[in-house]
């Protein structure tokens, strides 16, 4: 039954032929350009509920994360990264449902975008990809020379993606009730991002 | 409005006719309500034009929108043939559906196959367009919706009043009496916070019990396989990372031929449809997780016929980010469900009829054709000379009501008469001024409510020209370009 669709949905496709229209190049000398790469990122992430950090380096980043609330309160906190240990057993969670009680998670991210705030978060920065939607807070570690101006830079960086990867532009957050902006929908309820400068 | 209530009972109930101004006549009717409606939704206009400004190229990046779908839809069928081969081989099953029926079909046999019950959902408009929901819970297959929107409207078994903001037509006192009744909140509460954070709890459980998770796509890239995702809330993410099962419904028209493009959308997609720069979650899936499967269903019903026309076409470069709704006056004042249909506003009024033009044949005169969709569509879809092609096209199918077809018959007679046309003028300049005020205000004539007639002018437009000075030297007359008229298709 689908075979037959595929062939009749392409059949009917082709037999109505467009005119060529050809598939644009960006010129990128037309797209915005920011003086202060880490100034418009922190403006842009902190207009989106993101809380920004700026650290002279990794080694800054502990004591910042005793000042948060919800971090001293946290039961579990897991890392990826390596000179910031969380305390949980990364080995003894094998499915995503063994993460529903992470409270916080730490995570480093390889690329910044200056015009709207987001990271990138390739699956490859995780132990298993439902970490970074299903943890109560998230924090991000990333350096500000690995911010890009617009999403055009994003994805000439990138490259090809394996299997799966996550722009994150602030904390979870919905206006479905009366349009009033609530942060902690269902994924992250802050998004803390440190950022190496 | 029974046919709203009957959300879950299936297809069968979306065939009668629906007069617009008729079904808008309930929301019209509560004022306060309809005002608040308005103004809500003029904010979203108004955030959405503070994102677009902020970036200078905008008009740039609506050009290569416009030129980069206009170009996948002329190599459709070879860009359909490449995702399916790069998503095969990065590990997806790709189904192919003609119609809804057979797109249900392929969901319930997916479910079935893996023995799955209880399935989240995010949000979709293709599903909604299928009715998958009635389909699979008819089946004894439990469907939760998970976009907060949506599942307020689940739980009151309406239909989504918008295509972003499925709730938008709700008030928190509503939704603090839904939550009350279906998930326990304290009665009277209606703080957005609390609410928020029960739906929050109440819908954690639902993902982590979930056998299945069904998500919409955004975009998917013909060049990779993969498919692309954007929400606020996480819902799809959480749902597309738990359960073992993913499935991804998605139009033919959702197609991009290269990563990069995504470039371009997802930098219009949110700040024209919420005024954020992004959407806090873009999600990107090439194959399925380890260990589990991803199904991905390309559905046609009806896509490739919108395709055929070269006056509709263009309608099918839709992102589906609700901005012709957020702007458009007719719908901010009556409603997303006066448009009986899954697509209101704007897009919606040229989507509808060609599914069904006898259906849907009062959407297209539901506008007062004042282009601000045209102006705001991310991707340049002409709305307005759409809308006004739909109307052509319904008069050449002789589905306009009497009411319409004989003023317009007597309007084209005068106009082509200018003897005849003066008479009318010098009759209509002396009723104006002796009829009875009772005589065109009644219950017969709809015009009339809110409405007054004009004050009657001495002398016509024709007299009056004739008794000013000329200048000494006439000016030029200038003729419009046929070309450029505003009411030509393009």
């Amino acid at each position: 039954m689908t075979s037959s669709s595929r062939q009749s949905i392409l059949d009917r496709v082709r037999s109505r032929s467009l005119p060529e229209a050809p598939l644009p190049e960006l010129d990128h000398d037309r797209l915005i350009r920011f003086d202060d790469l880490a100034d418009a990122f922190q403006h842009s992430a902190e207009s989106v509920g993101a809380t920004v950090i700026r650290c002279r380096s990794i080694d800054e980043v502990p004591e910042h994360l005793l000042k948060i609330d919800s971090f001293r309160e946290a039961d579990e906190f897991a890392s990826t990264i390596e000179k910031i240990p969380g305390n949980v057993q990364v080995s003894s969670r094998t499915s995503g449902h063994d993460w529903a009680s992470l409270d916080w998670l730490l995570i480093q991210s390889r690329l910044g975008v200056a015009e709207n705030g987001a990271v990138w978060v390739p699956t490859q920065e995780l132990n298993n990809r439902v970490q970074v939607f299903i943890t109560q807070h998230l924090g991000v570690v990333l350096k500000a020379e690995d911010l890009v101006h617009h999403m055009h830079g994003a994805y000439e960086s990138i490259g090809a993606i394996e299997r799966y990867g996550v722009f994150v532009s602030g904390p979870s957050k919905t206006a479905d009730i009366e349009q009033s902006l609530v942060l902690g929908a269902h994924g992250c309820r802050t998004l803390t991002l440190f950022l190496l400068v | 409005m029974d046919r709203y209530q009957s959300r879950r009972k299936g297809t069968t109930t979306m065939k009668s006719t629906v007069d617009h101004p008729t079904a808008a006549k309930p929301f019209v009717a509560n004022q306060e309500r309809m005002k608040w409606h308005d103004g809500a939704l003029w904010f979203v206009r108004e955030k959405r034009d503070r994102q677009a400004h902020s970036i200078p190229e905008w008009e740039y990046l609506r050009e290569l929108a416009s030129q980069t779908k206009a170009h996948t839809q002329a190599n459709l069928a070879e860009y359909l043939e490449a995702f399916e081969r790069q998503a095969t081989a990065a590990g997806a099953v790709v189904h192919w559906a003609a119609d809804a029926e057979e797109h249900n079909a392929i969901v319930l046999g997916l479910l079935q196959k893996n023995n799955v019950q209880r399935v989240v959902k995010s949000k979709s408009m293709l599903t909604e367009e299928c009715h998958l929901n009635p389909y699979l819970e008819a089946q004894g297959i439990e469907v939760v919706d998970t976009d907060l929107g949506e599942r307020i409207i689940q739980l009151r078994d309406e239909p989504p009043s918008h295509i972003v903001l499925p709730a938008i037509h709700l008030k928190k006192g509503d939704v603090g009496e839904t939550f009350h009744e279906h998930l326990g909140t304290e009665k009277g509460a209606s703080d957005p916070k609390y609410l928020t954070e029960a739906a929050r709890q109440h819908l954690r459980d639902r993902f982590l019990n979930a056998q299945a998770g069904i998500t919409g796509v955004n975009f998917a890239i013909a060049e990779t396989g993969g498919v692309t995702v954007c929400t606020n809330e996480g819902n799809a993410d959480l749902g597309a990372s738990l359960p073992p099962l993913h499935i991804a419904c998605m139009g033919i028209e959702k197609l991009i031929p290269r990563q990069a493009d995504l470039g371009i959308f997802l930098r219009l997609l949110a700040r024209s449809a919420t005024g954020q720069p992004i959407t806090t979650y873009s999600s990107h899936f090439l194959g399925p997780r380890e260990g589990g499967q991803l199904h991905i269903v390309l559905v046609d019903n009806g896509r490739s016929s919108i395709r055929d026309r070269d006056e509709f076409r263009e309608a099918l470069n839709c992102i589906r980010c609700g901005a012709c709704m957020n702007t458009c006056p007719v719908y901010r004042r009556s409603g997303g469900h006066s448009y009986a249909s899954v697509v209101p506003g704007p897009i919606g009024s040229v989507l509808s009829p060609a599914a069904d033009t006898e259906q849907h044949k009062s959407l297209p005169f539901a506008c007062s054709l004042c282009g601000s969709c045209t102006d705001v569509c991310p991707v340049k879809i002409p709305l307005h000379h759409q809308l006004l092609a739909w109307r052509q096209e319904i008069g050449r199918e002789g589905l306009l009501p009497v009411s319409k077809r004989m003023p317009m018959k007597a309007a084209a007679a005068l106009f082509a008469r200018p003897r005849l046309f003066a008479v009318a003028g010098w009759f209509g300049r002396f009723a104006l001024r002796v009829l009875p005020h009772a005589l065109t205000h009644n219950r017969l004539n709809t015009w009339a409510v809110a409405r007054e007639l004009p004050i009657a002018p001495k002398k016509s437009f024709r007299s009056w020209y004739r008794d000013q000075d000329r200048p000494a030297n006439s000016l030029p007359i200038v003729t419009p370009d046929p070309e450029s008229s505003p009411t030509k298709n393009r």
